[in-house]
């Protein structure tokens, strides 16, 4: 294991002279750069600070698990996983009854979140009509995954595609393009709407890729977690706002590349990654959630689940056999961060434009609570 | 940070409903879960109804939030409102 890091690598080295702010309350001011002439602020419908420390703080590792699962209802099962991984490495012995499906269950709420985004947030964003049906078979395929394997692949087909996965994930440039353009599904028509849209990409680093993090860096973030409240709220990797979820796990894929040929790193581009990974999980190409888990001392253990939005983590430290200290660190945070995408793009796009490109990359970088993005003069 | 919200259909529709939570009114869409009754519990996140509840489960969720709010407003003693398993007596923190 990796030597106790300096804790001041948890203070963020931000380019700006604006300093990082957590976010407090319900309310986060973004910064973008000195220089713009923008006021950009991010209002979640309920605080994002939830404390976890506060309410599981003396609860056996079981009723904590039980808690978790109550408060993080909508993801439990990636909540709970990554709880329970937790504490596995802080010396808990706990069994997964079956390991194998808690996999599966994690696979079924990733698939589910994309589609959600794809299918209902984006139309809605879009004033358009919303598409439940592939979220429903998602949903009603549980965590079978031959039933999803089936039913992602007609439902993708006839819904979102309009032709089989396996040919869609083929398509070349080209390809992509001619899709764009013809397909006869309201998503094709989606993408030609947001193609080429206001000529602002991300240049923002990328959290590394989970199955890549050194003990090292795993060590230095569970210091900061520990050490710095606010470094849950806005977390920054080796000093830097960076972006995660299905971006830094997909930009390499043949059909994302073509996508920033044909109209850049631009929130599109998020919205085609999440549709690579639906039609990858339609083929039975998916690869399997990452799971990593690190004990960092006696009675101290962080799990990191790779869950649809990036990176869940959980750091917990049990004393005499309950809970001491607490901390979750959840993918949305990460993107959400003050120096962080919208930022950025505040910081480079037309006035004219700001509104629209910063509220179709909040949608794009899909957070997982109801947020309104306002967009002012400084 | 997929803290789901359970509420109470008040007026039933065919698409959207209209939910009770905490004696506010709020329009949810019924996409995902299709028509429910007046009575029915849902799981809301994004005014959208992610699953349908029983009124136990719906219970036990808002009092799990209700615990939450409770310990950030300093409350130590969580046990009413979690119904924890009981496998062994909550150790209170010594400050």
């Amino acid at each position: 294991m990796a030597s106790r890091p300096d804790p001041s690598p948890c203070r963020s080295n931000a380019a700006h002279p604006t300093a990082v702010q957590a976010a407090t309350g319900t309310s986060l001011p973004v910064q973008p750069p000195p220089d713009t002439a923008l006021r950009v602020q991010i209002a979640f419908a309920a605080s994002r600070d939830t404390h976890p420390g506060k309410w599981l703080r003396g609860a056996t590792p079981d009723d904590a698990m039980a808690r978790i699962g109550l408060a993080y209802s909508i993801c439990r099962h990636a909540q709970q996983a990554a709880a329970q991984r937790a504490m596995e490495a802080a010396g808990h012995a706990s069994a997964d009854p079956d390991g194998s499906r808690t996999v599966r269950r994690l696979r079924s709420e990733w698939l589910r979140e994309h589609a959600c985004n794809l299918m209902l947030a984006w139309p809605a964003r879009l004033g358009q009509r919303q598409e439940p049906s592939l979220v429903r078979a998602i949903m009603q395929a549980g965590d079978d995954p031959t039933a999803i394997q089936t039913t992602l692949s007609e439902v993708l087909q006839h819904t979102a595609l309009g032709m089989s996965p396996a040919t869609f994930l083929a398509l070349d440039a080209r390809g992509l393009e001619h899709w764009c353009d013809n397909a006869p599904t309201p998503s094709a028509a989606r993408f030609r709407a947001w193609r080429h849209g206001p000529a602002c990409s991300s240049e923002l680093p990328m959290l590394p890729k989970l199955q890549d993090w050194t003990a090292g860096s795993a060590a230095m973030l569970a210091e900061c977690m520990r050490n710095d409240h606010g470094f849950c709220m806005q977390p920054h990797w080796h000093g830097q706002a960076v972006e995660t979820g299905v971006w830094p796990r997909r930009h390499g894929h043949p059909l994302l590349r073509a996508w920033v040929q044909i109209s850049g790193n631009d929130a599109a581009a998020r919205m085609l990654g999440r549709l690579v990974e639906l039609a990858e999980a339609a083929t039975g190409a998916l690869q399997e959630p990452a799971l990593r888990t690190w004990t960092l001392g006696a009675d101290t253990g962080m799990a990191a689940v790779e869950t649809a939005r990036g990176p869940l983590l959980h750091r917990v430290q049990l004393r005499d056999g309950h809970v001491e200290d607490y901390r979750v660190l959840a993918p949305t945070e990460w993107n959400f961060h003050a120096h962080g995408v919208l930022a950025q793009v505040a910081g480079c796009v037309e006035r004219r434009l700001a509104d629209t490109a910063v509220q179709d990359w909040a949608l794009a970088l899909d957070p997982c609570a109801t947020c309104s993005v306002e967009v002012g003069d400084a | 940070m997929c803290l789901g919200v359970p509420m109470q259909v008040v007026e039933a529709g065919e698409w959207v409903a209209q939910c009770d939570v905490e004696g506010t009114r709020r329009q949810v869409s019924l996409a995902l879960v299709g028509p429910q009754p007046a009575g029915a519990w849902l799981l809301v996140l994004k005014d959208t109804a992610r699953e349908v509840l029983d009124a136990d489960e719906a219970g036990r969720i808002s009092l799990a939030l209700k615990g939450i709010a409770a310990a950030l407003h300093g409350e130590t003693d969580l046990s009413a409102y979690f119904g924890d398993l009981g496998t062994a007596p909550p150790r209170a923190p010594e400050h």
